[in-house]
């Protein structure tokens, strides 16, 4: 009874397949929370123990990751859930003191905030792209299927997205100077 | 015979940084960006923001908290599994 003896082989562990999607869920409940972490983690965790629990993945690899993603989407579109969708001001703590060793940690670790703000504030459908695309390396395609729209979607909300931010953060460091001169203004 | 290339366009310089531009579109993208310092400018400020977003996500995910590992959560499910068979009225 070949089959039977295969049987086991054929059931990859879900450990196997789910462990290694982890950290890309947890960047992606937190560009779509646009919250904390820990609520972006609640969202993994409660994500993780369905994927655990009686629900089967299908297939291997990426679409293990896609049925994780769309999982998480969902369960973040549940009332219950909602909360850890905060206004803007809510935002992504970046503790500068959870970047030690780094040179220069406190600087980057402000840039970190300046920039997760300026993406907290784009549209839902942006941020996910813009995360999907420049920090998970999905294709395009792969975004596409994943989020469930053309591919032509995916560029313009890319493409808007980018953009958006670019003008976002020009406009933060010219704030940032202004606000430096009229410091400098003030001490003469 | 030699395909004709159809002009570069915003796609082909998003695929540019995001390492998604098929091989045989390079030598275009290149001709086309050293004409249109405009767009070559643009799209810089595009790849360094792609840099930073990584950097930032990194950082404001961190490493994987105990919590979120797999054996934890199994190791969770079995104390719960467990309390409840145990709370069930005993005949």
């Amino acid at each position: 009874m070949s089959w039977l003896l295969g049987y086991g082989e054929a059931m990859p562990d879900r450990a196997v397949l789910i462990e290694p999607h982890i950290p890309g869920l947890r960047r992606f409940a937190s560009a779509l929370l646009r919250g904390g972490r820990h609520s972006a983690d609640d969202l993994v965790q409660d994500c993780l123990e369905r994927a655990l629990s009686g629900w089967h993945l299908q297939g291997r690899g990426r679409c293990a990751g896609m049925a994780l993603h769309n999982s998480l989407q969902s369960i973040s579109e549940r009332p219950a859930a909602s909360t850890g969708r905060g206004g803007h001001d809510a935002l992504l703590e970046v503790a500068e003191a959870e970047l030690p060793g780094v040179e220069g940690g406190q600087n980057s670790a402000l840039e970190h905030r300046d920039l997760l703000r300026g993406f907290a504030a784009l549209p839902e459908e942006r941020r996910l792209v813009l995360v999907l695309i420049g920090v998970e390396d999905l294709s395009y395609a792969e975004a596409a299927r994943m989020l469930g729209v053309p591919v032509g979607t995916v560029m313009s909300r890319l493409s808007r997205g980018r953009e958006r931010l670019r003008h976002l953060m020009s406009g933060e460091v010219k704030s940032d100077q202004r606000g430096r001169r009229a410091a400098l203004t003030r001490v003469q | 015979m030699i395909p004709v290339d159809r002009p570069v366009d915003e796609g082909d310089l998003h695929a540019r940084i995001d390492g998604l531009l098929p091989p045989h579109r390079g030598a275009a993208v290149d001709e086309y960006l050293a004409v249109n310092p405009d767009a070559l400018a643009r799209f810089s400020q595009y790849a360094e923001q792609r840099e930073a977003l990584r950097a930032a996500f990194a950082a404001q995910v961190g490493p994987t908290p105990d919590r979120l590992s797999v054996a934890r959560i199994r190791e969770e499910r079995r104390h719960r599994c467990y309390r409840h068979w145990h709370e069930l009225p005993q005949p």
